[in-house]
């Protein structure tokens, strides 16, 4: 580690003059006129309201914006009061003016009068801006309601929604007493079928499909230990033994409280085989009741209806859920198969419409189904599912992820209603929490994944998506502990490798980030995020062979990786090259001209680097301009990437004072969150770059090493970025780079000894 | 006569692979020369591995319940123990077995959530896991272990260590000549004895190091946000070079020396403790150092 020292110029002596007499009254004012006072009152009563402020804005569902405008109100509360104090004082007889060269009397009560008006003043304001904060929010939120469609929903805050605490339930997968793999699927549809009609008890919390199943086959853990594990208050198993002679089944369930581990209830049931649904329903209807008497304490009818009567379909629908599960290409398409299959057989079965559904939108983003095709045949689908029953809140949730970023107030209400209809249904407040994220509501969002994730704890997309948002907000251990816990329950999810990739990046380990990727590519070849993963890795290792090879690698995949995908990779290629011209090229062949969203700021980036500055701004402040509400959005694109460009744009544009009042902004807003960012590379460099368009060189490079400590080594960037002109010929600019240098070569030789590492070259003994 | 024994033995064992059902117990063993490597690969489960003075390695225990079979066989001076699972499944109860080999043999081991516990060897030993925990008791020889968010444990062993970390915890002891630490979020204990290099480094994980540094010693403890806090057990005899950068406290409760602002708000600290023969360098981008005694 090494540092910049930076020369501060020593003060020297000053002489007496009339100036500094000039001062000695003026400060001999401020302390007349009580304005030290005041501004020591203001700061010690704002900073407890600024810290409550922080718990209560998520607690109320408040967006993060909330919090920004009252820091801003309290910033510039501060210069005002001290005008005020200035001006006027308090005194025995009230408030009056105050008179130089007239002491004001220090009086108890004019004290006190003092501390309660400062106080009472921020008190106000601090209730004033929550309260409208808060009214505006459920305005808004009543007036999409009345304008969008004719969907009713409860406008509940996100929030809200995820705080409801409930009874709960999980039931573990049926044991078959049978070695035929057929007999097993059919426990498991028929447990996924209960599970479908316990999810409908509104007073009941039931444990998801992925988490239950978690326990399929596992001997070496209790009954309480796997309810304890699963956070529920009951679970239910049994065991199914099918007689293919008598066409006879035998069904046992039993009902067992966690916390004690007494048995509630139990049951054996021998009837046909045709009368399944039959069985559920008495299954369903003796835990209700049970529940009821000892742990609901309410009296409620359940009336339970079979999503479908074909077990086949049943079953097939049972085999699409698990291998959608799994999040891979090749799993999705095998989803999809299934849930056709389910449909040739019960075409009324709804369920398995909102299947096909899903399965067409995440092999657009898994695979290389074209958005706009993937979005006819899901509105189709979900169409069906809706006309066949529209009650069914899963079809609510997929058609608010289908049309989030077409219509975002109506996917909005769509997730609501789905939640209202489907509360024991992870996916809604999964797809609800990412289309929030779509909009900067970050801390929102969290809220939402976390109840995702009580509702299904061992599922890994649920877990990856909790542990995407905490590293988000600023928490790479928290993220770190979901990396473990969605590995051990599913070694085989590939985006858990992949965000532990990111986040070796992001610290500079980059042969170790290599491996996690090469793990994820492991388990899913047409793993786009560990491809990406991969070359980006290579072009900061500055192995461009390498680099070229990943290309290669997406290239030879096109059914998979769109030409889209590789134009993106390939423009990052040249970008890292330092070779602006085909960056930009690659980049221009993509983008539409739409002014929207990841449209715009790829506009802006093609203009910048084409040294387009009005062009930037234009693209660059429409994105801001569509930040609804929420600052802090608009600094997190591509980790403020987008911000430092458009200040850029503006100096080259003779705009300086739009520059500096956004990068004041800018580093404002970097500063109020030091706390969560202050051992992030990205901090530093953003920091590097502020103080380069400040022209501060010394504070410039001091925070370059600042970044380079806690891991950035992107040293690519400094070639490309044109506020580097201004120290990339600094000695001292010159030797960090030598030594990322250093530690790149070193990282690059322990990749290539790392291919023969281990077992390699004996796994074939 | 060894040699000639194990010519005899060899063709014998050359192919010897068990094939098993899943979540089977299992109990095998294999002749193997005093020298050579053990592999071991096991995607998930608990693997516990003693070094003994007999020419055989033997493995006990229950596969998994995922687990398609097992391979246990050798070729030369190599012996592979894989365990071979039914595609991507991953339900059940997961492997546990036992494992005793010759103490001198090496040992290369992989896994993703699989736990080992290696006691009692005297050559090299390589692995690598992703959540699972790596336990290493009295192991003397060169050390290289790599885990996700695993904890890392190891205690009464000498020769040559490279640990490397993301989130898992590592504590540390042992006579060592040289010893590299790396961990991002998980917390690092280490106590020193004898160790002549010494590298840690952290982000945001607490650094923690007791004992007393031997003369000529290197130690290097480096952090971004973590904490790094060293404590002698007697007397530092050291040439302490101590910085943190953006912010962090800096404080001494060893000498009467105390840290320097330096630039914006970096603070310094250099001073010499007894006769200043090892050195000993502390630096942070954004946490705290603390010295004691």
């Amino acid at each position: 580690m090494s540092y910049i020292e930076i020369k501060e110029d020593k003060p020297t002596p000053k002489r007496v003059s009339s100036g500094s007499m000039l001062v000695d009254n003026f400060l001999a004012q401020l302390k007349q006129r009580q304005v030290f006072k005041v501004a020591t009152i203001y700061a010690v009563s704002a900073w407890p309201l600024i810290q409550i402020a922080d718990l209560a804005v998520p607690a109320l569902g408040l967006p993060d914006s909330a919090m920004t405008l009252l820091l801003k109100i309290f910033v510039a509360g501060f210069p005002l009061s001290l005008v005020f104090a200035w001006v006027f004082n308090f005194t025995a007889n009230g408030i009056v003016r105050a008179k130089k060269d007239v002491p004001q009397q220090n009086t108890p009560q004019g004290n006190m009068q003092t501390t309660i008006a400062v106080v009472g003043a921020l008190l106000i304001v601090f209730t004033m801006t929550l309260g409208t904060q808060l009214f505006w929010e459920d305005k808004t939120v009543s007036a999409k309601t009345t304008q969008a469609n004719s969907i009713q929903v409860t406008p509940a805050s996100p929030l809200a929604l995820a705080a409801n605490k409930k009874e709960s339930i999980a039931i573990l997968p049926f044991i078959p007493f049978s070695l035929d793999p057929k007999d097993e699927f059919f426990a498991d549809g028929m447990v996924e079928e209960l599970l479908n009609l316990m999810a409908k008890i509104p007073d009941l919390q039931v444990s998801a499909r992925t988490s239950s199943f978690a326990y399929k086959g596992v001997t070496n853990k209790t009954i309480v230990e796997i309810g304890k594990e699963l956070g529920v208050d009951t679970i239910l198993e049994g065991s199914i033994r099918k007689n293919d002679v008598t066409n006879k089944i035998r069904v046992t369930a039993q009902l067992i409280k966690v916390s004690t581990g007494e048995h509630l209830w139990s049951e054996t049931y021998d009837r046909e085989y045709r009368d399944i649904f039959q069985i559920q329903d008495d299954i369903a209807n003796a835990v209700v009741k049970k529940l009821k008497i000892t742990l609901l304490g309410k009296n409620k009818e359940v009336i339970f209806v079979a999503e479908t009567t074909n077990i086949d379909a049943m079953i097939a629908h049972g085999k699409g859920k698990t291998e959608l599960a799994h999040r891979t290409s090749a799993s999705i398409t095998k989803a999809l198969q299934h849930f056709e299959y389910a449909l040739s057989l019960d075409n009324g079965y709804a369920r398995a419409h909102v299947g096909i559904a899903d399965a067409n939108i995440l092999l657009a983003s898994y695979g290389n189904l074209p958005w706009q095709e993937a979005n006819e045949k899901a509105e189709q689908a979900i169409n069906i599912a809706l006309t066949l029953n529209n009650q069914l809140g899963a079809a609510y949730a997929t058609r608010g992820i289908l049309i989030g970023d077409s219509d975002p107030a109506s996917a909005t209400l769509n997730f609501k209603k789905a939640i209202e209809l489907s509360p024991n249904y992870a996916t809604a407040y999964l797809w609800y929490g990412l289309h929030l994220v779509n909009s900067g509501q970050l801390t929102a969002s969290l809220a939402l994944f976390k109840k995702a994730f009580e509702l299904d704890p061992k599922s890994p997309i649920v877990a990856y998506a909790v542990a995407q948002a905490h590293y988000n907000t600023g928490s790479e251990e928290k993220a770190m502990e979901l990396f473990a816990h969605i590995i051990v329950n599913d070694p085989y999810y590939p985006g858990a490798y992949n965000l532990v990739g990111d986040i070796l990046v992001n610290r500079g380990r980059l042969d170790e980030a290599t491996e996690m990727y090469k793990r994820a590519l492991d388990v899913d070849p047409d793993n786009k995020g560990a491809v990406k993963g991969l070359l980006k890795t290579a072009l900061d290792l500055a192995n461009f062979a390498q680099a070229s090879l990943w290309l290669d690698y997406a290239q030879q995949r096109k059914d998979v990786f769109s030409d889209k995908y590789i134009n993106y990779m390939q423009s990052e290629f040249y970008a890292a090259k330092g070779d602006k011209q085909q960056a930009v090229a690659y980049l221009s062949k993509n983008q539409k001209k739409a002014m929207k969203g990841h449209n715009a700021h790829a506009l802006a980036k093609i203009a910048f680097y084409q040294e387009r500055y009005q062009a930037t701004i234009t693209a660059l402040e429409q994105l801001r301009a569509q930040d609804q509400g929420n600052e802090g959005y608009f600094y997190r694109i591509d980790e403020g990437e987008a911000a430092l460009q458009l200040a850029y744009a503006y100096q080259q544009n003779d705009q300086q004072d739009k520059a500096d009042a956004l990068i004041n902004e800018y580093e404002l807003f970097l500063q109020n969150g030091v706390s969560k960012s202050a051992n992030r590379p990205s901090y530093y460099y953003n920091m590097t770059q502020i103080k380069l368009l400040q022209r501060k060189k010394d504070e410039s490079l001091y925070y370059l090493q600042g970044a380079i400590d806690a891991g950035w080594l992107q040293k690519w960037k400094t070639k490309i970025e044109p506020s580097f002109v201004l120290i990339n010929q600094d000695t001292r600019f010159a030797q960090m780079m030598g030594g990322i240098d250093a530690r790149l070569a070193v990282m690059r030789t322990k990749i290539d000894t790392e291919d023969e590492f281990l077992l390699a070259d004996v796994d074939n003994l | 006569m060894k040699y000639y024994l194990y010519l005899i033995v060899l063709p014998f064992t050359l192919i010897t692979t068990g094939f098993v059902n899943a979540g089977e117990k299992v109990k095998h063993s294999l002749k193997v020369p005093a020298t050579g490597s053990l592999f071991i690969k096991s995607p998930r489960g608990q693997i516990t591995i003693e070094g003994w003075d007999r020419s055989e390695i033997q493995l006990s225990g229950e596969l998994d319940d995922s687990a398609e079979h097992l391979i246990f066989k050798n070729s030369d001076d190599n012996t592979l123990i894989k365990i071979m699972m039914k595609g991507k499944s991953h339900w059940g109860d997961s492997t546990m077995l036992k494992v005793f080999m010759p103490k001198s043999l090496e040992l290369h081991f992989k896994g993703i959530d699989t736990s080992y516990h290696i006691n009692n060897l005297l050559a090299e030993v390589k692995g690598k896991t992703i959540t699972g925990d790596i336990t290493l008791d009295n192991v003397h020889s060169e050390i290289e272990l790599s885990t996700v968010s695993g904890k890392v444990e190891l205690e009464n062993s000498s020769g040559q260590a490279e640990i490397e970390s993301v989130s898992g915890d590592i504590v540390f002891s042992g006579k060592f000549e040289e010893t590299e630490i790396q961990s991002m979020a998980g917390s690092i204990q280490v106590q020193i004895d004898n160790i002549q290099n010494l590298h840690v480094q952290s982000m945001s994980g607490d650094i923690s190091v007791k004992g007393d540094l031997d003369r000529d010693a290197e130690v290097e403890l480096s952090s971004v946000s973590g904490a790094i806090r060293y404590k002698a057990t007697t007397k530092l005899n050291a040439t302490c070079d101590i910085a943190s950068n953006f912010g962090g406290i800096i404080k001494n409760m060893l000498t009467d020396d105390r840290p320097e602002k330096n630039g914006l708000i970096q603070k310094k600290l250099s001073f010499v403790s007894g006769d200043g023969s090892a050195n000993l360098t502390m630096h942070t981008v954004s946490g705290s150092v603390f010295i004691d005694k």
